[in-house]
């Protein structure tokens, strides 16, 4: 038994009692099912969504619960950030790892993940665009968070970094960089330290589509 | 919304007067309220509506349809549905939900402001309390002090629809006391306020009404175990808690999880049962009800992003982006 996800899922039931509690039997997965309301901090209310909040039980709290949106109240278009079947895109995979890697608190993550997702798919209806914008599509995005986040916009630099990650190649601190600059401990030992974070799956991910989009002639999805 | 907005806007007033010295405090020795005093106690005292909810509770009341059926030409001692039996002498087997509604710690208030304000609080705090059970279609039967005893039911409704509307009416009322007025009155070192209720139902064959009293002092009432039991629930109640007998369990329906034995929030096994006959081998359960959780099922009461209740329903036409944007901003979306 996790304790500590019986807790998580106690507490917000207490918080939230207009969402249940629902064990798919003989499965890892439990689900929360509920009204969603958007209030403003002016406590005027915007609208109401129906949801569900899947979360795996076994790992938790170094899980992230995915949300599905069931009242149908978003158009499924990529630029709503919400699949066919009403999965919605919270954040870019890699933020969400970090999440993961640190381990998550159910009620934070409703309040900071999940219910500013719907406040911003609102806030985007009146306003025509995204509080805070949001990611370019597909690869693009990763193109971006890499450059904004981890300041790499060079394409050749990062498949040598990713490479040297993915191949366990990564330089002794007093050696040369990947790079060929300066010794490794004064140029990328902290990029490369941070994109370990990431993980091999994701970065190998990663790495195909740098790869793909530094070919010539190679048109991307 | 705060539907007990203008409510609250009196008690504010009240106490804002009162730190301005319009009611000198009657422990100063000060004799009678001058005439700008005077005006401003009367203002304020007549700011609630006689014969309507004040705007804000109207406005809920509107949205959610139950102001159609407010009454508000009962008298005190005489449900309608029962007057009839001032002038006959009998009496009638109904059933019926009593409700005791007490307001905890306002004593201490007068360690604070002069009689005049806490008269304007307590009188205001009456009048919403009033206001809630007549939007619920109750019945106020007497006004003791600061607190309320109050029937749900009658000849034309059902027992579960009284049940329900008792449990809305208490439940919407504790809100406003523990949301809205404890935090105000708090800023202003009045410490404690508090509510409590009491509740339950009686069954036909266990409620006797009948006149009470003799000639003019007298009032058509209850004699009844469970009306009985309603009033010593209340006390058993904790801050801003609600305390109901096994009838309003059983008869609220798709609701027992709303219910735990108070045995279980004292820890003492002898506070499960409030009523026991031995000889009869009958036991009474007293159960504290979770009203919060109550209200957040019905679905026109919201929840926010911390969690809080709001009785909001209606989109608001004039939505205003900037104060969505503080909450919008935490999230930047992806799609993959």
């Amino acid at each position: 038994m996790n304790q500590s996800f019986d807790k998580a899922i106690n507490d917000f039931l207490d918080l939230y009692p207009n969402f249940t509690f629902k064990n798919e039997k003989q499965s890892n997965i439990v689900n929360l099912e509920g009204r969603i309301d958007i209030i403003d901090i002016n406590g005027i209310y915007w609208d109401s969504f129906d949801i569900r909040i899947s979360i795996q039980k076994s790992n938790y709290p170094l899980i992230i619960p995915r949300v599905f949106e069931n009242s149908k109240v978003i158009e499924r278009k990529d630029d709503w950030h919400i699949g066919i079947d009403g999965e919605c895109c919270l954040d870019i995979t890699h933020n969400l790892i970090l999440l993961q890697n640190t381990g998550i608190d159910l009620i934070t993550f409703y309040q900071t993940k999940i219910y500013s997702f719907f406040a911003n798919y609102l806030y985007k209806k009146v306003t025509g665009e995204y509080a805070n914008g949001d990611y370019p599509h597909l690869f693009e995005g990763v193109k971006h968070y890499y450059d904004y986040k981890l300041g790499l916009s060079d394409t050749e630099l990062i498949i040598k970094l990713l490479n040297c990650i993915i191949e366990n190649k990564v330089p002794k601190r007093y050696k040369l960089c990947v790079c060929g600059k300066k010794k490794f401990k004064n140029c990328h030992l902290e990029t490369v330290e941070s994109l370990k974070k990431y993980g091999i799956k994701q970065l190998e991910e990663d790495l195909k589509g740098f790869v793909e989009i530094n070919t010539p002639n190679t048109i991307l999805e | 919304m705060n539907i007990y907005s203008d409510y609250l806007d009196v008690i504010k007033d009240a106490v804002n007067a009162d730190r301005n010295g319009v009611f000198p405090k009657g422990l100063a020795g000060v004799g009678n309220l001058n005439e700008s005093s005077k005006r401003t106690f009367s203002q304020l005292n007549n700011k609630i509506p006689q014969k309507q909810l004040a705007p804000s509770l109207k406005k809920y009341s509107d949205l959610v349809g139950l102001n159609a059926s407010v009454d508000y030409n009962q008298q005190l001692g005489s449900h309608p549905d029962f007057e009839y039996l001032k002038n006959i002498d009998t009496t009638e087997e109904h059933y019926i939900v009593s409700c005791f509604i007490d307001i905890v710690g306002s004593t201490n208030m007068f360690k604070k402001f002069s009689k005049e304000t806490v008269f304007l609080i307590t009188n205001t705090l009456v009048k919403a309390n009033i206001h809630t059970v007549l939007m619920y279609g109750g019945y106020v039967q007497r006004i003791q002090g600061d607190g309320l005893f109050v029937y749900f039911g009658g000849k034309n409704i059902s027992k579960e629809t009284a049940v329900k509307n008792a449990m809305l009416s208490l439940s919407t009322y504790s809100f406003f006391v523990q949301n809205d007025l404890k935090d105000f009155l708090n800023s202003f070192g009045v410490e404690n306020i508090s509510i409590r209720s009491g509740v339950d139902l009686g069954d036909a064959d266990d409620v006797l009404w009948g006149l009470c009293g003799l000639d003019t002092i007298s009032e058509v009432t209850t004699c009844s175990l469970h009306t009985s039991l309603a009033s010593k629930m209340q006390s058993s109640a904790n801050s801003c808690g609600i305390v109901a007998g096994d009838n309003i369990k059983s008869n609220l329906m798709g609701s027992e999880e709303l219910f735990k034995a108070v045995s279980i929030r004292t820890g003492n096994e002898n506070d499960r049962y409030i009523f026991r006959d031995n000889d009869a081998g009958f036991y009474y359960t007293q159960y504290d009800f979770d009203w919060k959780k109550f209200l957040s099922k019905q679905p026109t009461v919201l929840i926010d992003q911390l969690g809080n209740l709001s009785f909001n329903i209606v989109p608001n036409n004039n939505l205003d982006a900037t104060y969505l944007k503080p909450i919008a901003e935490l999230s930047k979306p992806y799609f993959r």
